[in-house]
């Protein structure tokens, strides 16, 4: 694997449509556990606890 | 003035696209695009990352890739990273206060990624065909090493070697940009032949 990957902007838009239409095929009731698996998922694949919680805290400002 | 006309045609097409993405933005479709909305407008506050999908217009230069004007006798298909045919330059800082595309634009500029002090006989023949023939043309010679290339226009020195990392390209390699500083050819190895057949193509449309 890439030990320094880089998204670039096709691949951050790519990402963005294939997350709204994943959250839509998921429905209103079962999006938000969609999303914690997801999460999960990154979390696992980053493998890095650290990053995880610098990217909670970036995720939780002006909510 | 054909090969304007299908340049613009392609950018029409593609600022129709960008607008049904901006209108995606403004009026999404769906709840999944209004999450997605949302969550970027929250975080393009703090990370930087996101704030270019809400600037399609804006973030990307218009890509000739279909460009009349592109070459059909390089390399392009075998390049695994770089600008593409058609593409506008992407900068490089060389040096400090030194950057490519100070040097790039008013004329063809064939930038050749230098080896040694010197280059190729054949290359620099064809080059100077080129110039004789009345087409502006700049022969610039990146290198790693401080050194004055024989033969180039001029000799840029890029000691960290950026040119060849973001360009994709190693000695031997060269890209040649129009006066627009759009790409037009890029070979991975250059020769003679090539670079004539390419150089004929850009100035025939």
């Amino acid at each position: 694997m890439n030990p320094n990957p880089h998204l670039d902007i096709a691949g951050l838009e790519q990402v963005y449509d294939r997350l709204a239409t994943a959250i839509d095929q998921a429905g209103p009731e079962k999006s938000e556990l969609f999303l914690v698996k997801l999460a999960l998922l990154q979390a696992k694949a980053m493998g890095q606890a650290a990053v995880f919680e610098t990217q909670v805290e970036a995720a939780l400002k002006d909510l | 003035m054909t090969n304007h006309s299908e340049e613009r045609v392609g950018a029409a097409r593609e600022i129709i696209t960008e607008a049904g993405k901006s209108t995606r933005f403004m009026a999404p479709p769906s709840r999944g695009f209004r999450l997605l909305r949302d969550a970027v407008l929250s975080l393009s506050l703090t990370e930087e990352f996101v704030r270019p999908l809400y600037h399609w217009r804006t973030s990307r230069p218009h890509e000739y890739k279909h460009s009349l004007l592109n070459s059909t006798s390089d390399d392009n298909t075998q390049f695994t990273g770089g600008p593409a045919l058609g593409a506008p330059p992407q900068n490089v800082q060389l040096q400090h206060d030194d950057f490519l595309l100070d040097h790039l634009g008013g004329s063809f500029d064939l930038v050749y990624v230098c080896q040694s002090q010197s280059i190729p006989n054949e290359l620099l023949h064809a080059v100077l065909a080129a110039k004789n023939d009345g087409l502006p043309l700049k022969l610039l010679a990146i290198s790693d090493r401080d050194v004055k290339v024989q033969g180039a226009d001029k000799t840029l020195f890029d000691p960290q070697q950026r040119f060849q990392l973001r360009y994709a390209v190693l000695a031997g390699g060269a890209y040649l940009f129009r006066p627009d500083q759009h790409v037009c050819a890029r070979w991975l190895e250059v020769d003679a032949t090539r670079l004539l057949s390419s150089l004929q193509l850009a100035v025939m449309q």
